[in-house]
């Protein structure tokens, strides 16, 4: 945190700023010692994402690479772009109020692959976004696209998740999920 | 034995730290004035619901200076909701696609004014004069 | 398994209410409470017979409910969710009652006084 705001200090040049530069660990995560937070909890929920491609059939080397119009690649291809930096989390208050939020980075990976057109693991991962704690601990403050360096723009990819798990929600009775392809 | 002590910070006062989130909590707070209108136009179809007298008693509650300064502050509120509103609704939805080109946030954004422009035009149109 | 949000039901009537919200009430407002009282838009604008033949009419009933409900749950949402961000989480359970039961009442009653005119 530099000055109350997350930055990346490698990114952060002294020169835009006055007399002195308050520095900080990243807001939201607990302190280890000195600059340094525990981003266990980060780690984890990276993990139940399930952050990979999901395939229906197992594909061998000998079928070749998957083929994408850059249409499709367009779709997902802005959330790829996410480093992992943890600045999201250090903007988001919802994270800050309750670690059990879901958070940015995490839920913009899951939309990343969902909207990825060679993964099929949609389903596995509505449970994430249905919870409490996936899309809806989010309340749109919207800092978290302000803050995150690479322009992922994890709010919008919470926020277009909002409306699928609401579908999700209202039409589970009308198209019951494993109906369809 | 782990010697390890994490310290987590408390979150008191979040909100007046960052003048991104007094915006955020002050779009929030709108909220507050938009449901005390509410309150009002409901009073007022319950007035008009019970007949000519009460309907008489909330019109005239309608011409009263605290009423005037209370829509002023309801208008400033909701003005506000709607700019928030209108500016965050492009990041609401998926990629819009017209013609197989992308619509830009701002057409989105100025789209939404216009359909403001619109009702409301309606709105005070059948108000004044002929109405239904 | 994580338990379902049922956050969808509410979240929709917050939008619903968004909208309605942005797109209407400053209009509104003008006409209740600015223009209306001062005779502005004419001296007959808001007078009964005008006001109770426009909500007399099915259509009128329509228009009038979608103008009036929605911005309720707006409100209820948007305040259940702000305690929470002003650090106020004693009774979490009953401030969702209270908020939403509000916009839930406002919304009855509402319905009810339109159905009262004839």
């Amino acid at each position: 945190m530099v000055d109350g705001v997350p930055h990346l200090s490698c990114k952060t040049f002294l020169r835009d700023y006055q007399s002195t530069v308050r520095i900080e660990p990243l807001a939201h995560f607990p302190i280890e010692r000195d600059l340094a937070i525990d981003q266990g909890d980060f780690l984890d929920k990276l993990q139940a994402a399930k952050p990979w491609i999901i395939a229906d059939e197992e594909r061998s080397p000998a079928e070749g690479t998957y083929r994408q119009t850059p249409e499709q690649m367009d779709r997902y291809a802005q959330f790829s772009h996410c480093i992992n930096c943890l600045l999201c989390y250090s903007a988001c208050p919802q994270y800050g109020l309750d670690t059990r939020f879901t958070g940015p980075a995490v839920l913009s990976l899951v939309h990343r692959y969902n909207a990825d057109s060679r993964d099929c693991g949609k389903e596995e991962r509505m449970e994430m976004i249905n919870a409490e704690d996936g899309v809806w601990g989010c309340t749109l403050v919207g800092y978290c696209s302000e803050v995150c360096p690479k322009e992922v723009d994890p709010a919008s990819a919470i926020n277009q998740n909002k409306i699928a798990s609401a579908a999700d929600y209202f039409l589970r009775f009308v198209a019951p999920r494993g109906a369809s392809s | 034995m782990s010697r390890r002590r994490p310290y987590v910070r408390s979150m008191d006062g979040w909100w007046r730290k960052n003048p991104f989130f007094v915006k955020y909590m002050l779009r929030e707070g709108t909220s507050v004035l938009v449901g005390a209108y509410s309150a009002v136009v409901l009073w007022g179809l319950l007035a008009l619901s019970a007949g000519p007298q009460a309907y008489a008693g909330w019109l005239a509650a309608m011409s009263h200076p605290f009423s005037i300064v209370f829509h002023l502050a309801v208008l400033v509120a909701v003005g506000y909701h709607a700019m928030t509103w209108f500016a965050v609704a492009p990041k609401t939805m998926p990629p819009l696609k017209l013609g197989g080109r992308a619509v830009p946030a701002a057409t989105i954004v100025a789209a939404q004014y216009a359909g403001a422009a619109v009702a409301s035009a309606v709105i005070l149109g059948a108000v004044w004069g002929g109405g239904a | 398994m994580k338990r379902r949000s049922n956050e969808p039901i509410f979240w929709g009537l917050f939008g619903a209410g968004g909208v309605v919200a942005a797109v209407a009430l400053p209009a509104m407002v003008l006409v209740t409470g600015l223009l209306g009282p001062t005779g502005l838009l004419g001296p007959e604008a808001l007078a009964y017979e005008r006001a109770a033949g426009f909500a007399g009419h099915w259509l009128g009933k329509l228009v009038l409910l979608a103008l009036v409900v929605p911005p309720m749950w707006l409100a209820g949402h948007r305040i259940y969710h702000s305690l929470h961000d002003l650090g106020i989480n004693a009774h979490r359970g009953l401030a969702k009652v209270v908020c939403y039961g509000l916009a839930a009442l406002g919304s009855l009653l509402a319905v009810v006084a339109l159905l009262g005119i004839r």
